[in-house]
């Protein structure tokens, strides 16, 4: 009964690598106090990998991952000294399966992007940090302004987007003004895919807080493409569901969907603290990200 | 001399918790003596009821004026969390504090307020979007940390530390129990091996080789 001559398993986490060959990867480790037998297969996306010689040392269960490949990561112990873990992607990839020696000992399996950046190919965004120069846009209870915040999660967008080959073009890279037509005609010169406002909400009591979605009306994959953003965004930030609005200003030209984040609400006193975070503002582009990433899957077969 | 670090995974740690048994439960099976075991300051708080919903804190005149200055590395930013840092050290301390780091700014010197209105209010975090779920949760610093890492040490048997340890390279260590080299310690936490989430891996263990005499 000797614990000691088993593997312990620790911890797990999952980050998105480029791999030797430059290739966009999520790498999801298990980490364990030694090594340990297994064997990998497949059931769909699925992959399933069955350890033997292990004690979960780590809560059974589940880890959200939700970084556009991967849904979620299980761990089950199955038996005394047995555990299964399962990585659930959202879309078919290959995958290969690593260990390294160490403390602690680590067996990564590494998960392929191609099916998505072949999805992404030739994709182009046009983001648009609201406001700037004169028009502050709304204000915080302390002190942040919303076209300042803006620009900083605009950045985290066009940083995910570019990492897998999706060409972003921003209205404003700092603080100026700009009207809100050439605004839109820049969707329409760049014949982009999707027009992305990012904004914050704004209201008079400052206890209303939550995230939101404006989408253009007279165009069905705007209100498609606003809802999956606006799902992914709150599954990503843990706040309050303030819907999709249609918004007459959104006046993008032609056949283009265009949306309107409003991420948070800057009025709000805790969400202005959250405003603060670097952690925010990349969490926020993931949500997005990944509304997006559902979107082009969506209509990817037309 | 270090081998490895050790991040430990556990549930989602709250009030309820006792942060021995914690320890006992998720590091028992994986630290020696000779080993430290290190926790997240954060999460000892928790446990602590020290997590506070900013919506349950009413700022006064004084923490709104206050929290308007920067310059304090992004925490205390919010009144909520600058009436804490009050609540904590009294206004009178704070005040001085203020008025401490505005003269240090002028001679370009930092840290002047903490040093006057109290080390431990550095530990406050203010809301930060991480910690679900308490993300949206003002974190003080914990209470009693020595008598913790004493516990600690008598119900495993092993060095443990409470550190502050953030992405930008910043390692503080709260407590620590008697057999830990501090130094050599803020070498080997530098790289962050809690990672930017606490909650996910409040405990890292720290192995050591044995029969080192340096
Ligand atoms: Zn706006």
């Amino acid at each position: 009964m000797s614990s000691r001559k088993q593997s312990r398993i620790t911890n797990i986490w999952s980050k998105v690598i480029k791999d030797g060959s430059g290739n966009i990867c999520t790498k999801v480790v298990v980490e364990a106090t030694s090594a340990f037998e297994y064997r990998v297969s497949r059931r769909g996306n699925d992959v399933i990998l069955k350890a033997a010689g292990v004690a979960a040392n780590m809560p059974e269960g589940t880890i959200e991952v939700n970084d556009g490949l991967v849904r979620k990561v299980s761990l089950i112990q199955t038996s005394a000294g047995e555990a299964v873990f399962e990585i659930h992607p959202e879309h078919p990839c290959e995958y290969r399966v690593e260990a390294a020696e160490g403390i602690p000992f680590r067996t990564a399996i590494i998960l392929n992007w191609a099916f998505l950046i072949k999805m992404f190919k030739g994709k182009k965004l046009v983001i648009d940090p609201g406001h700037g120069g004169d028009d502050w846009g709304g204000k915080g209870p302390v002190s942040l302004i919303e076209k300042n915040v803006v620009l900083l999660i605009a950045r985290a967008v066009e940083d995910l987007f570019g990492q897998v080959g999706i060409q972003t073009v921003a209205t404003r890279a700092a603080d100026e003004n700009i009207s809100a037509d050439s605004r839109f005609e820049l969707a329409k010169n760049e014949k982009a895919d999707l027009f992305i406002g990012i904004h914050t909400y704004s209201d008079n009591n400052s206890k209303v807080g939550g995230a939101a979605v404006r989408y253009k009306p007279s165009c069905k994959d705007s209100l498609l493409v606003a809802g999956m953003i606006k799902e992914e965004l709150i599954q990503k930030l843990k706040v309050a569901d303030r819907g999709l609005k249609e918004s007459r200003e959104l006046a993008v030209p032609g056949e283009i969907p265009g949306v309107e984040v409003e991420v948070v609400t800057i009025t709000n006193w805790v969400e202005e603290g959250l405003l603060r975070s670097p952690t925010i503002h990349k969490k926020a582009a993931e949500g997005i990200f990944n509304g997006v990433r559902k979107y082009f899957a969506n209509i990817g077969g037309h | 001399m270090i081998l490895g670090k050790i991040p430990i995974r556990t549930h989602i740690i709250t009030e309820k918790d006792d942060m021995i048994d914690v320890v006992k439960k998720y590091a028992g099976d994986v630290a020696e003596p000779g080993d430290i075991i290190a926790v997240a300051e954060s999460v000892v708080a928790i446990t602590q009821g020290r997590a506070i919903l900013p919506e349950t804190v009413k700022p006064g005149l004084l923490a709104r004026f206050l929290c308007l200055f920067p310059g304090k590395d992004g925490s205390l930013a919010t009144p909520q969390a600058m009436q804490l840092a009050i609540r904590e050290s009294g206004s009178p301390r704070v005040l001085l504090g203020a008025v401490a780091a505005a003269f240090g700014r002028i001679i370009g010197r930092r840290g002047d307020f903490y040093r006057v209105a109290g080390r431990h209010l550095a530990q406050i975090d203010d809301i930060a979007g991480t910690m679900w779920p308490f993300e949206r949760h003002i974190i003080l610093g914990p209470k009693d940390p020595h008598k913790i890492v004493r516990r600690i040490k008598i119900v495993t048997g092993v060095d443990a530390v409470i550190t502050d340890v953030n992405d930008i390279k910043k390692v503080d260590i709260i407590a620590a129990s008697g057999g830990v080299d501090q130094e050599s310690l803020i070498k080997d936490l530098a790289d962050n091996p809690f990672g930017n989430d606490d909650q996910q891996t409040p405990i890292v263990i720290l192995k050591m080789a044995l029969n080192t005499t340096d």
